[in-house]
């Protein structure tokens, strides 16, 4: 009942919710594309290690990446709820392994604070912010800067001295 | 402003370069036959219509420059004066400065170009004894050749569409040839004579609309070849040397994308047979030849492929100075050296490395060696030969399939992964014998029916970036590349020839090295296609 009348605030706007691990992650549901379960990802030599390879979707070739590798997360097991979440930004489209999709949730705009300096410290480059809602905490996710992969490179580069 | 100016701008923008460019080439016409009236009223007519269309757009300094060049060459079109060598040179300046000006102006940038100036060297009249020292060094005028054929060639009709419609036009067609195999294997269990005969049907069609839509991609290779007879005109002169540049096949049509990216390899080639392969005026009279040297770029069209030639009646290479650098810069050993035949020693000049930085003038040294030549050619899917006789000049031909976007593949299965080998890229398949295997520390090597060694390498390993010997078990093994880098791939399993359609890699990805990109099989699978000379380029042996 409280979801219908949250239809009504203009404040609030609608993330898909899915969760790695026990943490819950929430992306703005106007930059998903297609959800879909995991299929054949074929490999991609000589990239970073957090892109798993490319799919086909409906004869488009598109990069798919695992997010909690991406995020710097401990590495999880692939199960049968495990989804592939294709967003876009800027007309870059992009798959992000995720462990299972938890629900399309409303959440007013203006309880997304900042993350705290000690989190952002840490993996906050691609965190937009977090709210609480209905005692759950979601984070939400800056995609832009989740799908550059330059940086990426960068990263990569940093952590192998040799090359 | 009420109307989208943006849009008129690309309009603007490409017309702007269309005039410039007839203005070049009714020069270069009138150069060489100065009473040419239709080059000397087309010229006029150019400079007409760039200052209209400057105007129109408000680009007040655009306009002024092109009227002034107008009025220079309506006085010439009056007869009120003959067209000089010197003026020939002042009104290529000035189209110079018009190409300068437009640039700044697309760029939205202040543009350092003073029109005043320009105004006044425009105006200037030609000094008065031009005349008589014409009469008096009568030059022999150059024969009217292809030339002036191929200045007479209008634009066709056309319109313009944004490659962008084209890429997405090719896409779909993409999807139907995959949707067609989906089909034909529902067919397969089915067996429905009416649907066999539909699909047939289907099947004729979708490779008219292929061959239609992949047609769309195509241009005359002019768009390029008329931006090189201006460079090479300034290039000798430059050098001072003489030399006739002849250009035949215009009208060879190539993709696009193949067209936009051979511009480099053939401007260098250019470059180089200006500057390495014509002689000057003197020392081709001192060994006998004409003062005048002959550079060809040629176009035509064999089978599916377009060839392109640069040649020049120069003083060619020099074979055992080439094997001699190559020994000196590491690049073969003498022992190697020894089997090379005509055609490896001439490929010798393409290794990375031959070249050294005190070749490069300040035009030739752009960075592109014949390296870069070579590899850019191959990542077309292409190949280049080089032919060369002492003393009579050297023959570079550039193969070039006719369109990106279809390419014949070997596919190969590593693992669980399937992936596409170019046909172009491969030399041939050979079966392995464990007998002639012979191993050493680093290598298995096998050897090809001509007794040739080669080393095996396995391409997961170069996958990887390694260059490991290889330890699969392979039964057959694919020759690439060549000379010191032809070596034997091993995989799994060949999977067999298809033709495939080359899509890019997914922006995100950047250029990945030894990826030429991905393709979708008829069941929906995605494959990489590999770019075998770069994979082996980058690979590092461990």
């Amino acid at each position: 009942m409280e979801q219908d009348n949250a239809f009504l605030d203009v404040n609030q706007r609608q993330f898909v919710a899915f969760r790695l691990g026990k943490t819950e992650f929430a992306v703005p549901i106007e930059q998903v594309w297609r959800i879909v379960s995991l299929t054949d990802i074929t490999r991609v030599p000589r990239v970073p290690s957090f892109i798993e390879g490319i799919i086909n979707l409906r004869g488009e070739i598109i990069p798919v990446i695992d997010l909690r590798k991406r995020l710097g997360l401990e590495v999880g097991e692939r199960t049968d709820e495990s989804r592939i979440v294709v967003v876009q930004t800027e007309g870059h489209r992009v798959g992000m392994i995720v462990d299972t999709i938890t629900e399309i949730v409303r959440l007013p705009e203006d309880t997304i604070e900042p993350p705290p300096d000690m989190i952002a410290d840490i993996s906050g480059v691609f965190l937009t912010g977090m709210t609480t809602y209905n005692d759950r905490l979601f984070i939400v996710l800056d995609l832009s800067r989740v799908l550059t992969m330059k940086e990426a490179d960068e990263l990569k580069r940093a952590e192998s001295p040799h090359e | 402003m009420p109307v989208d100016m943006s849009e008129f701008r690309d309009l603007f923008s490409a017309e702007a370069r269309e005039h410039i460019e007839a203005m070049n080439a009714a020069l270069l016409a009138l150069e060489q036959q100065p009473d040419a009236e239709e080059a000397l009223s087309d010229l006029f007519r150019a400079a007409h219509s760039l200052k209209g269309i400057a105007a129109t757009m408000g680009y007040d300094d655009l306009a002024r420059l092109a009227h002034a060049l107008e009025d220079r060459l309506d006085a010439l079109r009056q007869g009120e004066e003959a067209l000089s060598p010197e003026l020939a040179d002042r009104l290529f300046q000035g189209v110079d400065a018009l190409q300068t000006l437009l640039n700044d102006i697309l760029a939205g940038r202040p543009s350092q170009v003073d029109v005043d100036y320009w105004n006044r060297i425009l105006a200037q009249p030609s000094p008065l004894n031009q005349r008589t020292t014409e009469i008096a060094h009568p030059e022999p005028k150059p024969t009217p050749g292809p030339q002036s054929t191929i200045y007479a060639s209008k634009l066709p009709e056309t319109i313009r569409v944004h490659t962008r419609h084209l890429d997405a036009l090719l896409n779909i067609v993409a999807e139907l040839v995959i949707s067609r195999s989906h089909l034909w294997r529902i067919q397969e269990i089915h067996n429905l004579p009416d649907l066999q005969e539909a699909l047939e049907k289907h099947d004729r069609l979708l490779s008219d609309l292929r061959d239609t839509v992949l047609q769309t991609r195509m241009v005359p290779v002019a768009h390029i070849f008329n931006r090189f007879p201006r460079m090479v005109r300034d290039l000798l002169r430059e050098r001072g040397k003489e030399a006739d540049f002849i250009i035949e096949g215009y009208n060879i049509e190539l993709d696009r994308t193949i067209l936009e990216r051979i511009n480099d390899p053939l401007l260098h080639l250019l470059r180089n047979a200006v500057d390495h392969g014509i002689e000057s005026p003197e020392e081709r009279e001192r060994v006998g030849k004409p003062r005048r040297g002959k550079i060809w770029l040629r176009a035509w069209r064999e089978r599916d492929s377009v060839v392109i030639e640069v040649a020049d009646d120069g003083r060619g290479l020099d074979k055992d100075k080439i094997v001699q650098t190559a020994i000196e810069r590491e690049i073969i050993s003498s022992v190697e050296a020894k089997e090379l035949n005509e055609h490896q020693i001439l490929m010798l000049i393409c290794a990375p490395g031959f070249s050294t930085a005190q070749e490069v003038t300040n035009i030739s040294g752009r960075g592109v060696g014949m390296d870069v030549v070579k590899r850019e050619v191959e990542a077309l899917h292409g190949n280049l030969t080089i032919e060369s006789t002492l003393g009579e000049g050297t023959t570079f031909r550039l193969r070039l399939p006719l369109t990106l976007a279809i390419i014949q593949a070997l596919l190969v299965r590593v693992g669980s992964e399937v992936y596409a080998i170019p046909l172009s890229q491969v030399e041939h398949i050979i079966e392995i014998h464990d007998d002639r295997i012979i191993t050493t520390p680093q290598w298995e090597v096998t050897t090809d029916e001509e007794g040739k060694p080669i080393p095996l390498i396995s391409l997961a390993q170069l996958l990887n970036g390694l260059t490991n010997g290889s330890v699969t078990e392979s039964q057959y093994t694919i020759i690439v590349g060549e000379g010191r880098h032809r070596v034997g791939l091993n995989v799994d399993e060949l999977l067999g020839r298809e033709e495939i359609v080359i899509r890019p890699l997914p922006p995100a990805f950047g250029s990945v090295p030894g990826i030429a990109g991905a393709s979708i099989l008829g069941e929906g699978q995605v494959i990489l296609i590999l770019d075998v000379p770069n994979l082996c380029d980058t690979a590092q042996p461990r």
